[in-house]
């Protein structure tokens, strides 16, 4: 698309939308970098929260744990029974196991043989801490534990038993515990092994993969979901790590808000975009109309129409430019009407000058005539020479004013079907006598099937005229060869002579009114009104090339030719 | 053959006539017409025996016009000194001047008066020896 060519309103209207665009594309990735940043710290706020409640538990269940060690060593019979009892408030894989002072295991108190990790390992470990007890993390048979060991001394000092108590940390734990401490989600993970996740297996893996292997400490991926994690080092009984637990906190809901706001922001765009174009075409309107106003105005005066006018709307720029263009207007008006004038003027001028000029030599020849005839006394002889001299410039006289009269009537066609050879026969039996004085011959070949649809008189003029014009520059006598043929739906008629033919400087001028060239009568209407005449026929007259003499074609509708004059409009005045 | 020529030079055969006739009742006169400036030129160069010669030459002629004519004469040796009489239409400036330069004897517009030009012609006849 060529952004040239497009209107003024649309490219107001494109920049308006990219301006607007990126506007909101910049705020849009700055404000959505700030929620996202935001919405991570917040997030891990959140996980830090989770992780600190997780403690809390964890250490809620090891102090339960001690204490219920506590409460059975003092105890004086092992007490099965009332663990039975409480059992209900424990955690459900609680177990507690007596073991002898060598680390031999005594008793299973609570719980089952097939799920209890063995004594002589934990006490092997606690030793350290006697007599004091001892908790910690434990990871026995691919089971993950936290324990408590109570040593029991009898008085003086003398170890009598130990007392191991604990639970397992699997995935129903996991589940208990993500309950009892918030949405975050959590993994118990020990030397390569998961023990207790809130994710299923195939998430669970993913994350703790993403978060060991992962370039970004503050990120996790589940390849489903994202999370913000926050590791914590669980120690065992020596104070050693056991493994580690990693807090979880969803980015989903972070991804949601943050999705809704880009839904904002581009229905927001949408709407500024609708809300700039609509503005922007208000406000365009009222710079473009006047433009194109001007422009429809300005196309107006390049085809002449002067009188066109824009509206001068307002006080600006463009208001001024209308009204300076609304003066241009009328000083062109002005100016070409001015004109007009003067070349009217003019060509009165030159006709009337046309007209005086060729009125005064049949004028002189009655003038002198006259006189002789009153001041000398001329032989009858000479007065009958001199009369008809009077008489032929009178009758000049009246055919340059019949042709005057012929040029403001236009042309009224008389139409009827005639023998072009009888019209042309006749026309030249009239200008026989002038012809033989002049020693002019005249050849005709007509044929005489040879029909037109013609107003006879006025085409007899037109030959008339032809063929005198050509007597008219064979002084020294010569010929006139006028033929006619039939082409397809025309006739054509040619009128050739052998005088000196027609100079090339004035054969574009010479069909047009008041020009005659060399000729010493006529108003230099004669081939003007004889073309006219052609033209109202339908046809047209031009002059032809030729290398000697003079060489005119009459073209007219051959009678029966339907839609001839149409055909007959393309031609020009002349023909080479 | 006369001694006495007059010349006329115009094409149309109206005028022509008027002045032959006109030009015809100076006595001991022959009038010759042309209707061109070429033919009347070649008339002219065969006026070897005249004693008197008077041209009368209209300006606007076919092809050759009658200024041009009137330069040959001025220009030829023979006939340099041979009054011409001028009848024109044109009473343009530029015929005018045109015709300063070429010392014609007499201008006449048209329409003229043939007898003051036959008098004129007569009075331009007899002055000359």
């Amino acid at each position: 698309m060529n952004f040239s060519r497009l209107s003024l309103l649309w490219k107001i209207w494109l920049s308006t939308s990219v301006a607007l665009t990126m506007l909101f594309v910049l705020t849009g990735l700055y404000l959505q970098r700030t929620v996202q940043h935001s919405a991570t710290a917040s997030l891990l706020d959140e996980a830090r929260a989770s992780s600190q409640a997780y403690d809390a538990v964890l250490e809620a269940r090891a102090e339960t744990l001690r204490s219920l060690a506590a409460v059975l060593s003092a105890m004086p019979e092992p007490a099965a029974g009332w663990l039975k009892q409480i059992g209900g408030q424990l955690e459900p894989s609680t177990f507690v196991e007596v073991a002898e002072p060598d680390g031999a295991r005594r008793a299973i108190l609570l719980g089952d043989e097939k799920t209890v990790p063995g004594t002589e390992a934990l006490t092997a470990s606690a030793t350290r801490a006697f007599p004091g007890p001892s908790s910690g993390f434990y990871v026995h048979r691919g089971t993950l534990y936290q324990v408590a060991i109570t040593p029991v001394y009898q008085p003086p000092a003398r170890l009598e038993s130990i007392l191991i108590a604990g639970y397992i940390l699997n995935h129903a734990f996991a589940q208990r515990l993500k309950r009892a401490a918030g949405k975050s989600e959590f993994i118990l993970f020990s030397r390569g092994q998961i023990y207790a996740s809130t994710l299923d297996d195939r998430a669970t893996g993913n994350a703790v993969r993403s978060m060991i292997l992962g370039r970004n400490p503050g990120f996790a991926s589940d390849g489903v979901m994202e999370y913000v994690p926050l590791g914590r080092d669980l120690v065992d009984i020596e104070g050693k790590l056991a493994g580690r637990l990693f807090v979880l906190r969803s980015f989903e809901e972070a991804k949601a808000g943050i999705a809704g706001l880009r839904r904002r922001i581009l229905f927001m765009w949408l709407a500024a975009v609708v809300a700039g174009l609509a503005l922007t075409y208000a406000a365009t309107r009222r710079v473009v109309r006047p433009i194109q106003q001007l422009d429809r105005a300005a196309s107006q005066v390049s085809m002449e129409n002067y009188d066109t006018r824009v509206p001068v709307e307002s006080d600006d720029e463009l208001g001024r430019l209308a009204e300076t263009f609304n003066k241009m207007c009328d000083s062109l008006l002005t100016a070409r009407r001015e004109l007009i004038r003067r070349e009217r003027i003019t060509a009165i001028g030159r006709i009337a000058g046309s007209i005086v000029h060729d009125l005064r030599n049949p004028l002189a020849a009655i003038y002198g005539g006259a006189e002789m005839l009153v001041d000398t006394q001329p032989t009858p002889e000479q007065s009958r020479r001199i009369a008809e001299n009077i008489h032929r410039s009178s009758q000049r006289i009246q055919e340059m004013l019949d042709d005057l009269v012929r040029v403001s009537r236009g042309g009224a066609v008389d139409m009827k079907p005639l023998a072009l050879g009888q019209l042309i026969s006749s026309t030249l039996s009239s200008l026989e006598p002038t012809a033989l004085q002049h020693n002019v011959r005249f050849e005709v070949e007509v044929p005489a099937e040879l029909e037109v649809l013609a107003d006879a008189s006025r085409l007899r003029r037109v030959f008339l005229n032809l063929v005198q014009n050509s007597m008219d520059v064979l002084p020294g006598g010569g010929r006139v060869r006028i033929t006619a043929e039939e082409q397809d739906r025309w006739v054509t008629v040619e009128v050739v002579d052998n005088g000196p033919g027609i100079p090339a400087e004035v054969r574009g001028q010479i069909f047009q009114p008041f020009t005659s060239h060399g000729k010493k009568y006529g108003l230099g209407l004669g081939l003007a009104l004889a073309r006219q005449t052609v033209l109202d026929h339908g046809g047209d007259l031009w002059a032809a090339h030729q290398r000697d003499g003079a060489r005119f074609v009459v073209r007219l509708p051959r009678r029966g030719a339907a839609d001839a004059p149409e055909a007959a409009r393309n031609t020009d005045i002349l023909k080479t | 053959m006369s001694g006495r020529l007059v010349y006329i030079v115009e094409d149309s055969p109206d005028l022509a006539a008027n002045l032959e006739i006109a030009c015809g009742a100076i006595p001991d006169v022959e009038v010759r017409v042309a209707g061109s400036a070429e033919q009347a030129w070649e008339m002219l160069q065969s006026s070897d025996s005249a004693e008197a010669i008077v041209v009368v030459t209209d300006v606007r002629l076919p092809e050759t016009d009658g200024v041009e004519l009137i330069r040959r004469i001025r220009a030829d040796r023979r006939l340099a000194q041979v009054p011409v009489v001028v009848v024109s239409g044109e009473a343009d400036p530029e015929t005018a001047g045109r015709l300063r330069e070429l010392a014609i004897s007499a201008r006449f517009h048209k329409p003229y008066s043939p007898v003051s030009l036959r008098k004129q012609v007569q009075a331009l006849l007899d002055a000359q020896p």
